[in-house]
């Protein structure tokens, strides 16, 4: 019995590490996004609302992206768009500081 | 600015979207933000590379000319090619944005000018072959910006070690390419390789500020669990430069190139330079070095010829592989270091402006 409970202890510990590792908070705001894609310059770049700070294990998503004929703008494109910043668990984030080295491939790879 | 003539080429290839893959990166940017620049006295130094990064070297650079109106159906290596130019926009564009992130995050006026004009190179680069493969027919599908973007966080030092490796061993790898194809033109599949050896420069100069960076901590270059991760980092690099090249044979063959003979070229020109600022670096002349390097080649080749097999003996052959792998990465990082001396120390390129002392002429940026 002692080590049913146990068992059920370690297992319902293991679940509720995972949803607090899962859990997103949704923060959404109004961004602008610069975009160009063209000859003279390719970059895109997205200046945040004032206070929505990206930190380590966020998601961010661009709600609205114009329509780009063949991926070339004429310019630099800049546009208003709705922005959702999916914060990271403060155990996500923990996580994703102490393990980086994880992902180092990322950075030493080159064309 | 003088207007772009409309430079499209016809092709009859199908039309085709590019896969772009982009990374986005955050770090610790208070932490960099703190970094006292002006403590060991380089801060003279910080304005005269802002300058010459102002000074905008390759301005008129990225120019189009006719050779690209040719057609390029008939290329050799076409898609090789192709995601050659796809892993070299994505990696331009990364940088570019990397770059601005920085700018957004630092408060010091020198440093946010450094990062906003190197943010301005890689966007130019990333503009140029975005341009070359839409001659291609290649179409970048851009709504992958729209999608979730994950930040990869890395600690500052490690994006200091790996973007400075990863400019300077561009700048070593486009200026081996195109002195090879000096002397032997009937290797230019395409002309975009003509334009390698000042887009290169752009990179060099990228990785002359990371080091004056380095320097201006002496605890990132000093300390002994840092010179460990330098090994590390440097061992990263040339690992992953060597598997990837050897997975693209047919790729350097139809440049002329013998990829094993480039990548050890590519391998030794960086190692040089890193002596600029690293005081230890691997020792890439004692034959076991190479040795090793080529082992491991020989362990991935057996692992890719089983990559479509997922049956149990596969799968225990390929963590058999693997693990070799990682033994011999081990050994070449427990090989005796080549330790940087006055004597083996990298004095510069030859004809690059090398900082002059503080008493230089006052620069003037490039007019439009």
């Amino acid at each position: 019995m002692k080590k049913l409970s146990a068992l059920a202890l370690t297992a319902a510990t293991g679940v509720a590490l995972w949803q607090w590792f899962e859990r997103e908070t949704l923060r959404e705001g109004e961004a602008t996004v610069y975009l160009q894609s063209e000859h003279e310059h390719f970059h895109l770049h997205v200046d945040l609302p004032p206070g929505m700070e990206i930190q380590p294990g966020d998601t961010l998503e661009i709600v609205d992206m114009p329509k780009v004929p063949s991926g070339q703008t004429q310019g630099e494109m800049s546009y208003r768009s709705p922005v959702k910043l999916f914060k990271a668990s403060w155990l996500r984030r923990t996580l994703i500081k102490r393990s980086s080295l994880v992902e180092v491939n990322e950075l030493v790879e080159h064309p | 600015m003088e207007a772009m003539p409309d430079l499209s080429v016809t092709t009859r290839h199908a039309l085709q979207e590019a896969v772009l893959t982009p990374r986005f990166y955050t770090t610790d940017f208070k932490a960099i933000d703190a970094l006292d620049i002006d403590k060991n006295g380089l801060r003279d130094e910080f304005e005269w590379i802002k300058d010459e990064f102002a000074h905008d070297y390759n301005k008129g650079h990225f120019k189009r000319n006719e050779e690209f109106l040719a057609g390029f159906d008939d290329m050799p290596v076409r898609q090789l090619f192709i995601e050659f130019l796809e892993r070299s926009c994505t990696a331009e564009f990364s940088g570019c944005v990397l770059y601005a992130e920085m700018v957004k995050h630092l408060k010091d006026p020198t440093m946010r000018q450094i990062f906003q004009l190197m943010s301005r190179d890689e966007g130019r680069h990333a503009g140029f072959i975005n341009r070359t493969m839409a001659d291609l027919n290649v179409a970048l599908d851009l709504s992958v910006l729209q999608k979730r973007k994950k930040y990869t966080f890395f600690q500052p030092k490690f994006i200091f070690y790996t973007v400075y490796l990863s400019e300077k061993i561009g700048y070593s790898r486009y200026i081996n390419i195109y002195r090879h194809l000096e002397k032997s033109p009937d290797h230019i599949i395409h002309p975009i390789f003509k334009w390698f050896e000042e887009w290169c420069n752009d990179e060099y100069r990228h990785g002359e500020f990371f080091s004056m960076l380095m320097r201006s901590q002496p605890d990132l270059l000093n300390k002994p669990s840092n010179r460990r991760w330098i090994r590390f980092f440097l061992l990263a690099v040339y690992v992953t430069m060597y598997i990837n090249d050897a997975r693209r044979e047919s790729f350097y063959k139809a440049l002329g190139l013998d990829w094993r003979a480039y990548d050890q070229d590519v391998i030794r020109l960086c190692n040089q330079i890193s002596t600029q600022v690293y005081p230890v670096t691997l020792p890439v002349e004692d034959p076991r070095f190479f040795q090793h390097m080529d082992a491991i080649i020989a362990y991935d080749r057996q692992a890719e010829a089983l990559a479509t097999r997922n049956d149990p003996v596969a799968q225990a052959q390929k963590a058999r592989l693997r693990a070799a792998i990682g033994m011999r990465m081990f050994t070449l990082f427990r090989m005796e270091p080549q330790i940087t001396t006055s004597q083996n120390k990298w004095k510069g390129l030859q004809g690059f402006p090398n900082y002059p002392g503080p008493d230089r002429p006052l620069r003037v940026a490039a007019a439009d």
